[in-house]
């Protein structure tokens, strides 16, 4: 006998997040940014609204509970664009969470005014590259540091929700103990520290980090973690990404690309993750659905045995899957393993 | 629907329509509209039927492929699929491929 049910509403309630970068231009030049292009056109309202509805109208049909990020560039940029499609989420259901990813150097108090008026503002992450000025302004340039430090201020000042992004590489691991002490001495909501994926620029090899080196640094920030845990102070230390689990069972978890999260870039091209750049459609063209259910990148991505290295086989595989864009960066396949798994050295057998 | 008219014409999935099979071991079956986002969760026959009409074969072909495949006589498999053919060219899910 066949059987067909409409299965759409199994899907309701889970999460769902979405990381639009809708503008390309940035005032900064990152040493360790994986953005090749600062030129593009500004995208005209039209081409953002576009955008949206479709964003808008998948996490509608699936009912999913939608996050999504608001980044470039530098969306401060484009103050007005950010205010206006601000505006769409804090009037549509589909979205109940909003955030920005800044640099934080262009924020004043009149935009902060602006921004305090929505209630779906729930986070305002600012990236800091260093926990001194000296480390960051290696990074992001000379000057950045008291900018994006005043810019958090002033948003801690009027209660917005405040978290801190923390690339780490080679040249700044030294610098974790005081990113975690100056988030948690600021007030900061939260802090990830999200390891550096070489994308071709040129200061990579410089940056890149070993396995080793990885280790030893997530060796300090769980015991830091548990440090500021345990004293009931309000600093959440987000240790839910792939490899964590083999510093503590209590953490880590798989990366949410290809099964609840999506990265929309300003022309509406979609890619897995931003640290993943292979285009897998354009959501203004293919629409998001055709995107979502027919790339086989993404059934790749969710199909954990077609891995084609140790992170394949590894008894962790459930837990972890290791780091895909990390794997395409390192080696031109996704599939390929974690390069910064100590478990299996790359080269390693098991 | 009239079997008899429709023997010799092709019927093709529709390219509004995804078929999936789950992970390897896994009897999950899924059909995606990728217009609309729907999803419905298939059993592993309408599977079966609808995935005999991914490639451009006559209806004739396909009643022949599952006539083989569920070891089913023809005439019953013919008077079973009738109401299906009816419902899922009716919803756009298969096509007549001219």
């Amino acid at each position: 006998m066949t059987k067909i049910t409409d299965d759409t509403s199994q899907v309701e309630n889970s999460g769902f997040y979405i990381q639009w970068h809708f503008l390309e231009s940035c005032n900064l030049r990152c040493r360790h940014c994986y953005q090749e292009d600062y030129k593009a056109q500004p995208v005209p309202v039209a081409q953002l609204d576009a955008i949206y509805a479709e964003l808008s109208k998948a996490i509608s049909t699936w009912k999913k509970n939608g996050r999504i990020s608001l980044t470039g560039g530098e969306p401060f940029l484009e103050f007005e664009k950010l205010l206006h499609l601000l505006n769409k989420i804090e009037k549509d259901k589909a979205f109940y969470w909003a955030g920005i990813l800044s640099n934080g150097t262009l924020i004043d108090d009149k935009k902060i005014a602006k921004l305090t008026k929505f209630k779906k503002l729930k986070e305002v992450q600012i990236s800091i590259d260093g926990g001194t000025e000296q480390v960051h302004d290696l990074m992001r340039g000379k000057g950045s540091f008291s900018k994006a430090i005043n810019g958090l201020e002033k948003l801690i000042l009027v209660g917005i929700p405040t978290a801190v992004m923390f690339t780490l590489n080679q040249e700044n691991a030294g610098s974790v103990a005081d990113i975690i002490d100056l988030a948690d001495r600021m007030g900061i909501d939260a802090l990830t520290i999200e390891r550096y994926t070489p994308l071709g620029n040129s200061d990579s090899d410089q940056l890149k980090l070993s396995a080793d080196r990885l280790k030893e640094i997530y060796e300090q920030i769980k015991q830091k973690k548990k440090q500021i845990e345990s004293s009931g102070r309000k600093l959440k230390i987000r240790t839910s990404r792939p490899l964590w689990h083999l510093i503590d069972e209590s953490l880590g978890g798989f990366c949410p690309v290809g099964y609840s999260s999506l990265c929309i870039m300003h022309d509406g091209t979609a890619y897995p993750c931003r640290r993943l750049p292979i285009p897998i459609g354009n959501v203004l063209n293919d629409g998001i659905f055709k995107i979502w259910y027919k790339s086989d990148i993404l059934w790749n991505i969710r199909r954990k045995n077609r891995m084609t290295s140790s992170c394949g086989t590894c008894e962790d595989l459930g837990r972890c899957g290791g780091c895909r864009a990390a794997a395409y960066a390192e080696n031109g396949d996704y599939l390929a393993q974690d390069p910064l798994c100590w478990k299996y050295k790359t080269g390693e057998s098991q | 629907m009239n079997l008899d008219d429709i023997m010799h014409k092709f019927f093709i999935l529709s390219d509004d329509y995804m078929l999936h099979r789950g992970n390897d071991g896994e009897k999950d079956f899924f059909l995606f509209n990728v217009s609309t986002g729907k999803i419905f969760k298939l059993n592993e026959t309408s599977f079966t039927i609808l995935e005999s009409f991914s490639e451009n074969v006559s209806f004739s072909a396909v009643v022949d492929n599952l006539t083989k495949k569920f070891s089913v006589e023809k005439g019953i498999l013919i008077n079973d699929l009738s109401g299906l053919m009816e419902k899922w060219t009716e919803s756009g899910v298969l096509v007549e491929n001219e």
